[in-house]
């Protein structure tokens, strides 16, 4: 880093190259990982889905990462860490700064319901430690006492105020880290979060993999292992599989979010992105494909047996997190620890994401605004705070499933559409491989300049289009809701109602964008001010 | 496990954590050459 030369919003910066790395990857590495990735393998033909998947890294993930450090690195010259300036310092036009208006959107309502999931792990942590839902040893009993604290049908099991409680304190402990800045906050929680979560799912990885089979010639974890690898060639030519793959790797790198770009606008000219966001990739990677892949399904497979994990596997990724696995450690010699350990890796791998997402909000009004970053955080808590709440009263009505699909699924991959074909095609190949590499410790093969340029819009395109007409028309239409199951008349209200505050985030967005490039007197046409060390150069 | 289980788990894992290793290799190289 060269903090002296930091050209990044209100003069923040990174205090060393690995922490940024951790503080990058600790965005990326989330709770998908864990969850949605040994799903997704196991019901998309094992080994066939791999090759799927890293087809999909080598062309969309990586490339799309880069962009993603691309875009940033350039805006920080010019002190904008937050979208609608990256979007307005690459494409001098006066709609630039609109369409970057996902870029706050996205990560705002994205932040809404993860905090309020990642107080789910914050819970069942505590609930693994006092051995809360010890006692209920089947699937079926802990779905039932999960629900019981989503508030779903018989809430009996937990106090009302529990929810609320772990919600409440998950999202103070998320501002004030986001309060205390870049290299106080996110940097130092990336280097004792990272390091803790990669303990916690190497100690249960050695755990679940050295277990014996429950009865003679039972299944073992080798078996779910298997269940995730085993190769099934048949699937190869299912446009689903290649989808559901470029899908997993879209979400588990964290790209069309908005927070690497912000992240990596707080480096200057002089630092490297390729090597950078090679290993913050990597970093993921690992947790998911080697430490992801050992946890959860074999762990299913070794007390259900193969048949029972693939209808773990199918019923979705929360119910193998919060149903399955705590009744697996019930049966385990100091399972209440191993669930301790569990939901705390958890807990890590969500709040190192969530802080990320409130990066660029807290950036857009610093920087435009000049509002003090404390006050920033502690007002965006407020707002969380008065969404989450509704989230918690309206989970049951498919308020969180609807936010996530537009925003968190179908938002994402519109969101990077955008921002490669702006960084891509407006701004210009040549220019765009060469911001990539200023500083930077590797120069990329060329190919990637052809891929970047070509193939990952293309693939982006495809998703979209392809979910576009298999599931973002049947959702709006209310066809069919984004868990594919057929609407409850009940919930159309509640859904409605979700869908207006989602539109009213956007126009409340477009409306501060408004009026901040007015009160700062921007000029469209000419872009902005450059910032060096100091002094201000003319772009 | 079957055969081609193992050998897609291998190249899994294989790739991705010689991915890492090279790269952070190389980060800690550069940053080692780097320092004064």
């Amino acid at each position: 880093m060269s903090p002296q030369n930091a050209p990044s919003s209100a003069n923040e910066h990174w205090g060393s190259r690995i922490g940024l790395i951790l503080a990058m990857a600790g965005n990326a590495v989330g709770l998908g990982n864990f969850l949605r990735f040994p799903s997704q393998a196991a019901n998309n033909g094992g080994g066939s889905f791999m090759i799927a998947y890293f087809t999909a890294f080598l062309l969309l993930g990586i490339p799309l990462m880069w962009v993603e450090w691309g875009i940033g690195r350039h805006a920080g010259r010019y002190r904008k860490g937050h979208v609608p300036g990256m979007f307005a310092a690459l494409w001098k036009h006066p709609a630039a700064k609109y369409m970057g208006v996902i870029g706050l959107t996205v990560p705002l309502v994205v932040m809404i319901y993860y905090t309020y999931i990642e107080s789910w792990t914050l819970a069942f942590t505590f609930f693994s430690l006092t051995k809360d839902y010890f006692g209920n040893g089947t699937q079926e009993a802990m779905v039932g006492y999960l629900q019981s604290y989503q508030m779903i049908g018989d809430s009996s099991v937990h106090g009302m105020w529990k929810p609320f409680l772990f919600f409440f304190i998950t999202l103070v402990v998320n501002i004030w880290v986001v309060s205390r800045g870049i290299s106080a906050g996110i940097e130092k929680l990336a280097r004792i979060g990272m390091p803790i979560l990669f303990l916690f799912a190497a100690v249960l990885a050695v755990v679940i993999l050295t277990m014996d089979p429950l009865t003679p010639g039972g299944a073992s974890p080798a078996d779910g292992l298997n269940f995730i690898f085993d190769p099934d060639f048949s699937q190869l030519s299912r446009p689903g599989l290649w989808l559901a793959a470029a899908g997993q790797i879209f979400f588990t790198l964290s790209v069309g979010m908005g927070a690497l770009q912000s992240y990596a606008s707080y480096l200057t000219k002089q630092d490297d992105l390729v090597l950078s966001g090679l290993a913050t990739a990597a970093t993921n990677e690992t947790a998911e494909v080697v430490l992801g892949g050992s946890i959860a399904i074999p762990a299913a497979v070794v007390f259900f047996g193969v048949a029972g994990a693939m209808q773990v596997a199918a019923s979705g990724s929360f119910n193998i997190g919060f149903a399955t696995m705590p009744v697996v450690f019930q049966q385990l010699p100091l399972g209440n620890l191993l669930g301790v350990m569990w939901f705390g890796l958890l807990f890590f791998a969500g709040i190192t994401s969530s802080v990320a997402m409130a990066t660029p909000i807290v950036a857009f009004f610093r920087e435009e605004f000049g509002i003090r970053r404390e006050s920033v955080a502690w007002g965006l808590g407020g707002v969380v705070l008065l969404f989450g709440l509704l989230q918690i009263f309206w989970l049951q009505y498919g308020m969180l499933d609807e936010w996530d699909y537009w925003a968190g699924t179908f938002g994402l991959v519109l969101f990077a559409s955008i921002e490669v074909v702006l960084f891509m095609w407006v701004f210009k190949p040549e220019r765009a491989w060469e911001s990539l590499h200023e500083g930077a410790d590797i120069r990329l093969p060329r190919i990637f300049k052809f891929v970047m340029t070509y193939i990952t819009p293309l693939y982006l395109f495809t998703i979209l289009v392809w979910w576009g007409v298999t599931d973002a028309w049947p959702i709006l239409t209310m066809a069919k809701t984004p868990g594919g199951a057929v609407p409850d008349p009940a919930n159309v209200p509640f859904v409605h109602a979700s869908r207006a505050l989602l539109a009213l985030i956007v126009v409340t967005f477009v409306v501060l964008v408004r009026v901040a490039w007015k009160r700062n007197r921007y000029d469209d046409r000419k872009g902005f001010t450059e910032v060096i060390t100091g002094q201000e150069i003319l772009s | 496990m079957t055969r081609t289980a193992i050998i897609f788990m291998t190249v899994s894992w294989g790739a991705v954590l010689s991915l890492l290793t090279w790269s952070f290799t190389r980060i800690l190289r550069g940053d080692a050459a780097k320092k004064p």
